[in-house]
């Protein structure tokens, strides 16, 4: 697992030490520059004095007497440093760290090797006493002092490094804080309690659209779950009395004591698994349209052949009760949408009509767009919904109490409902007046379905 | 016995009269909540069996109008909600009792047996009357511990007569215990059970009240 606070540590120790090298390399070139240009000059200063000497001692020729001794409370460093006054060929004056031989003869600095150490070495020639005036000293003493400074510079740098990781160690701890409180809050969701996390402390603000985006979720998880629940109970309760309808038949058929009892009561048996199996069909398509499941699967349809293909499957149960069906379409009419939704929306919208029309009555759908709606409309000559009625309509397993004798889960139009609202549509009734049709209006949005996705709509009602 | 039956569902509520009936008692089926008040107003019924969800008038509202018209009917309440909530509500409302579905049709019938035991104020499931016995679970009646043959008709007319032991019965109410309001019924009907029980019971047990109906006394203290 990778870790924001190890990351970002392991690359800003990197940057450091490169840092940290840098510096050193440029510390230790520049300073040896330096004292390489101040040393050479002090040798080149130190041979003119030596031969100014010279000149001011005349005519009195040093000998090899003349070495100077070490002074007594001389410097460890007088060993490194050392002169010679070569008279053509004769050593006659030189400082007791110098060895006995000519250092170098040519004039100018060079870089000789001598008693296996290396020395830089400034040959003087004094035209006015010919002498060869030498003035050198070991690379060892520049090297020492370089080391010393660059030393200088890193030792701070070196205990300030890991000083500094540390906190910065502990400072990215602190501002990841409110990552580790809401993770903390996070922990303690559970389906049953998905309330929003709210966080006391100041939240960053790079943290606050991932707060925000997991509210989101929670928000809509909670009422996917809310539905869900609703839903299985409402269900199992529907469930509840065909279930008791068909225990009750059989139990009776059990105990028939003739055969017309037995056959009424297996009749009605066979009704109840008939009528159960088509509500937990129905049941099964309410909960299929959600609009998490319809997100993904929306495409062009032609609404007018849906509603034919619907009508051509509806044909016979009207023609039983010799209702005339049919279908107005000026122009073809595309939507964007579910395709299994729609035609389920149509079933049950046409299937409704022929349901509740008397026979010999007449259904007619019609499609067709205007402006920038798709309206869609099933009418009957029946005799529609009670006032009463109206706004229970879309309850769950509702039936109008006029219509207790047909059969019918009554949840056909609140399918309806969920499948219009996920295709952000709308529903309407024309309420009818004695003697007139009875008509469903849905009306579709013609550009909305095209970006947009499926509303997260009421399906409560 | 003659039960008011309130079921909105057609297929539940086809079996439960058929059940009902037969078992002997007389059912009366509805399945609107507003005809159920009318009919409990109309009519004389030894129990009610009531679905809670009923369209038009809630089985709740129905059973809280009885109560407040002090009718004591038992009733024993269907339904599909089984929520310890919902069951206090309709007890507190004043069902005597409850059954959530499904359920058994042997529970229904051995709980309504149990009501209708205890709204007439006994707690034997046998009746027993002098040297005869009535076993409403059973079907059955015995004289000096001798089974007795006897139709069904007869036994729900004995039935209701020893539950109303010292209160006199009109014919017509024996009638619509017998039919409920689904038959026309001839008015000698009545007379010629009451003839054949006293042939197979002796003639003392049911007294005749001219012009009024039929009693058997309660038993001398």
């Amino acid at each position: 697992m990778t870790s924001i606070r190890t990351h970002l540590v392991l690359w800003l120790s990197i940057l450091f030490s490169g840092i940290w090298l840098l510096a050193t390399g440029l510390t230790y070139w520049s300073s040896q520059h330096e004292v390489e240009e101040l040393f050479d000059a002090q040798l080149a200063q130190a041979a003119a004095v030596l031969a100014q000497f010279q000149h001011l001692n005349g005519d009195a020729q040093p000998t090899l007497e003349h070495t100077l001794a070490q002074a007594v409370n001389g410097h460890q460093y007088e060993k490194k440093i050392a002169f010679q006054i070569w008279d053509n060929g004769t050593l006659i004056l030189r400082s007791s760290s110098a060895p006995e031989k000519i250092m170098s003869t040519e004039p100018g600095y060079t870089d000789q090797s001598i008693g296996g150490h290396d020395w830089r070495v400034f040959t003087y020639f004094d035209t006015q006493t010919r002498h060869h005036i030498i003035t050198s000293e070991q690379y060892e003493v520049r090297d020492e002092l370089v080391q010393k400074i660059t030393l200088d510079v890193l030792l701070p740098l070196t205990i300030t490094l890991p000083l500094f990781l540390l906190i910065i160690w502990i400072g990215i701890g602190r501002g990841l804080l409110p990552v580790n409180r809401i993770a903390d809050q996070v922990a303690r969701l559970s389906p049953q309690n998905l309330e929003p996390v709210v966080v006391k402390h100041a939240i960053p603000t790079e943290i606050d659209p991932l707060l925000s985006a997991l509210n989101s979720l929670f928000g809509k998880l909670k009422t996917a779950f809310e539905r869900e629940q609703r839903f299985t109970a409402d269900a199992a309760h529907e469930l509840q009395t065909p279930l008791a309808s068909i225990k009750t038949q059989a139990q009776v058929a059990l105990r028939a004591n003739n055969p017309e009892e037995l056959t009424h009561a297996l009749q009605q048996i066979e009704a109840g698994v008939n009528r159960t199996s088509h509500l937990v069909q129905q049941l099964l398509a309410l909960a299929r349209y959600n609009p998490e499941s319809l997100r993904n699967e929306n495409k062009n349809l032609s609404l007018n052949q849906l509603a034919a293909d619907v009508i051509v499957n509806l044909e016979s149960t009207a023609h039983q009760k010799q209702i005339e069906i049919s279908l107005v379409v000026d122009t073809p009419v595309m939507m964007v949408g579910n395709a299994a939704g729609i035609h389920i929306m149509l079933r049950n919208l046409i299937d409704n009509a022929i349901r509740y029309c008397p026979p010999h009555g007449k259904v007619t759908v019609t499609i067709d767009s205007v402006a920038e709606h798709i309206q869609l409309r099933v009418c009957d000559t029946g005799s529609g919904i009670a006032q009463s009625d109206l706004g229970r309509i879309f309850e769950r397993f509702y039936r109008g109490e006029k219509n207790q004798h047909l059969t019918g889960s009554g949840l056909g139009l609140s399918i309806v409902q969920r499948i219009v609202s996920l295709h952000h549509g709308e529903i309407s009734f024309t309420t009818n007046n004695p003697g007139e049709e009875f008509c469903v209006n849905v009306t579709f949005p013609i550009n909305d379905a095209n970006e947009t996705t499926p509303a997260n709509g009421n399906h409560d009602s | 016995m003659r039960i008011l039956l309130v079921e909105d569902d057609p297929i539940l509520g086809d079996g439960i009269r058929a059940g009902l009936r037969h078992d002997g008692y007389t059912v009366d089926w509805i399945t609107q909540g507003q005809q159920a008040s009318t009919a409990l107003k109309s009519a004389e019924f030894d129990l009610l069996v009531l679905d809670l969800n009923l369209p038009g008038k809630s089985g709740l509202e129905i059973l809280r109008e009885l109560r407040q018209n002090k009718n004591p009917l038992p009733v024993l309440i269907l339904t599909a909600r089984d929520t310890v909530d919902d069951r206090i509500k309709g007890l507190d409302t004043g069902a005597d009792d409850y059954l959530v579905k499904p359920f058994d049709l042997d529970e229904l019938l051995a709980r309504i047996r149990a009501l209708l035991r205890r709204s007439q104020g006994r707690s034997q499931p046998i009746i027993a009357h002098q040297n005869l016995q009535l076993d409403p679970a059973a079907h059955t009646v015995s004289v000096d511990d001798k089974p007795v043959d006897i139709s069904r008709v007869e036994f729900q007319i004995l039935h209701t007569l020893l539950e109303s032991r010292g209160r006199v019965l009109s014919r017509q109410r024996l009638e619509e215990g017998l039919y409920g309001w689904t038959k026309d019924t001839d008015s000698n009907t009545i007379e010629v059970h009451i003839h054949h029980l006293r042939k197979k019971l002796g003639s003392l047990i049911i007294r005749t009240i001219r012009g009024v109906g039929y009693i058997i006394d309660k038993p001398a203290p």
